[in-house]
């Protein structure tokens, strides 16, 4: 009997209550945890708002169709996710919710910042048949929210797409944008608005070529550098003209390109060791090998 | 004295609950089988909103854990703990009573789930109402349990029981503060806290030490020899009962939560090594000497993978609750993986070691030798091959996310990964429904035997 009741007492709920305290309600206790305010993507400080209305409602759908199981709410300081999906998560971010809905495993990407990621129109077909615009996606339709076709979104549906056109747009609050998608797409026009086409420009990205990419790409753009005989698959021959076909026309396209590289090849992701105005310069030199053969 | 001692025993009480939870485990693993074709073919019962892929999954997880597990470790402590007090289940009634509730409690929780009812929260998806039920089975649960331990004719308090004790306050602790909290109160970061803090204690609060009383149980018992180390033991416990609740956390790395509270986590997760090997270094030691029970033996065979497992387990548990390796695999299969292994590869294990050592008893014969070895291969083999698949994928894609791969490429890259587990999957389930067809065959058997003579 007296055994039994140290177990119970001490094991059962001395040390669980004792855990509980520390790493419960402690923290709770933290003003820091209890902010409501969060750092824009101007560095300073909003306040972000709780949800009303139709997105208020969206998120209950959110959670009855089990969004939550493939789709985390949470971008970590780490492993590049903050190029990846955007803006790192803030506690603040968080303190309206209930339920919080960080979520624990990835299936489909993190929808921390979808707001204003896609149009509402993009939404609904996604929704309705997420292969008619992500090809391949593995993502479940949810035909039961739209009455036969994308073009025509129930209640609910409508709610669920405004819940997610509010996700990640706290941070774009007072920074004159109204999400973060926007605010980067005029981070890269910004870009390109200043390195304009020169031949000053073109010699400067000869240089940065012959540096970096000569190697596999080859000093006249063939795609027949040194290494190239080694790689799998081959790197692309600028001559022809047939890449920029296959990657988009615009220079925007071809700049992300370079940016981002090229998945599962030796392409890497320039971004992260030239700078935007040092990628605008070489996409102008590599254009120029397409443009003497067309002369 | 073995005959003195099954006197104490309904059997078929215990009959009833053993088959029943074989049954759930059953269901809610074909259930997890279907998922995993959702994977790679994506059209795969995909229009129909009850079996949409969210919903089958919480129905899988909440199966296994509350539907199997918990079915099962109620029925076999209505096997252990009359024997080791040497005195009859305090409340039958009060067993049978709980029977139909939690049947019920699971029934419910499955259509809920169906209809797309849930909570929002990791494995607490239950709806609210419902959870008051399962509080108050609990409370039937923990009169039983107490009732018969305080009232037992055998002055000694074997470690089973000490865990068994702990884990019916742990649970009922546990459960209130991770339904209720997170879902009333709780907002933000301090709900995923809490959030974290219950969902890690549902494995090691809740399943790992009714896991660990039927282990301590049952490998003694089969092995025919008195545990190792009673010190080991006292050790064992206390030091699981210490630093276990302290590491929920760690399933929020680098997130807002104070990061106080994440070094907490991971350095108790780390220190877990300790209760592990000290539990294991008892296992192994009251084997010493008897080795050759591991080819005679079908508990011991089970309890001694199981045990490996839960080394495997709680040896990955905490390298990748390390800030460097949450960096690559949270968020990827890789997790799900380790949840497999505790799940299955240790607890399901001792559970199944449980059956083969008690369904003898209950039911008058012997489980058939060819099926329960078809059962253990099956089940191996088929989890072995889950097991690696679910790593090599995790790992996979959270290198290739840090690489800055558009996302659509790192899941066509862990596709075929996803088909190996399928099949690898299919011969868990088919392990599964042998054992129930072994049961079943042997009550049948043992009945007619009965009626010749």
């Amino acid at each position: 009997m007296k055994r039994s009741g140290n177990v119970i007492l001490i094991a059962g709920f001395g040390f669980f209550l004792l855990a509980f305290v520390i790493i419960g309600i402690i923290p709770w206790l933290q003003p820091k945890q209890q902010t409501h305010t969060i750092i824009n993507l101007k560095g300073k400080p909003e306040p972000v708002h709780e949800l009303t209305g139709l997105a208020a409602k969206g998120r209950l759908v959110y959670i009855h169709e089990g969004c939550w199981v493939c789709h985390t709410q949470f971008v970590r300081p780490v492993s590049g996710e903050k190029q990846y999906y955007g803006p790192v998560a803030e506690a603040g971010t968080y303190n309206y919710q209930l339920p919080m809905l960080m979520g624990k495993r990835r299936i489909g990407p993190d929808l921390s910042d979808e707001g204003g990621k896609h149009t509402n129109d993009w939404q609904y077909a996604h929704l309705y048949d997420p292969t008619s615009v992500s090809p391949g996606t593995i993502m479940q339709p949810f035909p039961w929210l739209f009455h036969g076709s994308a073009a025509k979104p129930t209640k609910r549906a409508v709610e669920l797409v405004a819940y997610l056109q509010t996700l990640g747009t706290d941070v774009a609050e007072g920074t004159g944008y109204k999400s973060y998608w926007q605010y980067r797409a005029a981070q890269v026009s910004a870009v390109s608005a200043v390195v304009k086409n020169s031949p000053q420009v073109v010699k400067e990205g000869m240089k940065i070529f012959n540096a970096n990419c000569q190697a596999c790409h080859g000093i006249k753009g063939g795609g027949n550098g040194p290494a190239a005989a080694s790689l799998k698959p081959k790197p692309w021959d600028f001559t022809s003209g047939k890449w920029i076909k296959k990657y988009g026309s615009t220079d925007k396209d071809i700049y992300t390109r370079i940016a981002q590289g090229v998945p599962h090849t030796a392409m890497p992701e320039w971004a992260t060791t030239l700078k935007p105005n040092q990628i605008w310069e070489v996409l102008y030199y590599i254009k120029t090998f397409s443009q003497k053969k067309v002369a | 004295m073995e005959e003195s001692l099954d006197s104490y025993i309904d059997k078929g009480l215990v009959k009833t609950y053993l088959f029943t939870a074989v049954i759930w485990l059953c269901i809610a693993t074909t259930v997890g089988f279907l998922l995993s074709i959702k994977f790679w073919w994506p059209a795969f019962l995909n229009n129909i909103p009850y079996l949409a892929f969210p919903r089958l999954q919480m129905v899988h997880v909440n199966g296994v854990a509350f539907a199997w597990l918990f079915t099962a470790f109620f029925g076999v402590s209505y096997y252990y703990v009359p024997r080791l007090t040497r005195q009859k289940l305090f409340w039958v009634k009060g067993a049978w009573l709980l029977y139909f509730l939690w049947n019920f409690i699971v029934m419910a929780a499955v259509i809920e789930l169906l209809l797309g009812d849930n909570k929002g929260l990791p494995y607490a998806e239950i709806p609210i109402w419902i959870n008051y039920i399962v509080v108050a089975a609990v409370v039937i649960y923990a009169i039983n349990m107490f009732g018969t331990i305080f009232t037992r004719q055998e002055n000694q308090l074997y470690v089973s029981l000490w865990y068994l004790m702990a884990a019916v306050v742990w649970s009922a602790l546990n459960y209130i503060i991770g339904n209720w909290i997170p879902y009333y109160w709780a907002t933000g970061t301090e709900g995923a806290m809490l959030n974290g803090f219950y969902f890690h204690n549902v494995v090691g609060m809740m399943v790992t030490p009714l896991g660990l009383a039927i282990a301590y149980y049952v490998l003694p018992v089969a092995a025919d020899k008195p545990i190792y180390s009673h010190k080991l033991s006292i050790i064992g416990f206390f030091t699981l009962a210490f630093i276990y609740p302290f590491t929920g956390a760690h399933h929020y790395i680098y997130s807002p939560i104070p990061r106080w509270v994440q070094t907490i986590a991971i350095v108790c997760s780390v220190l877990l090594i300790i209760p592990v090997w000290v539990v294991m270094t008892n296992f192994f030691g009251t084997m010493k000497g008897k080795w050759t029970k591991l080819t005679e033996s079908m508990p011991v065979k089970f309890i001694i993978l199981g045990s490996v497992f839960y080394l495997l387990t709680c040896f990955q548990g905490p390298l990748q609750s390390l800030r460097s390796m949450q960096r690559v695999i949270h968020f990827t299969d890789w997790v799900v993986g380790h949840a497999h292994m505790a799940l299955y590869g240790a607890f399901s294990l001792f559970i199944f070691a449980a059956i083969y050592l008690v369904w003898p008893v209950v039911s008058g014969k012997e489980l058939d030798k060819i099926l329960g070895s078809w059962h253990f291969w099956l089940g191996f083999v088929g989890f072995s091959i889950m097991a690696m698949v679910l790593w090599a994928a995790g790992l996979i894609q959270g290198v290739l996310w840090i690489a800055q791969v558009p996302f659509l490429n790192t899941v066509w890259d862990i596709q075929p990964y996803w088909v190996i587990r399928t099949f690898a999957g299919a011969m868990m389930v088919s392990s599964f429904f042998v054992l129930l067809y072994n049961m079943w065959k042997t009550n049948k058997e043992s009945a007619q035997s009965a009626q010749a003579d």
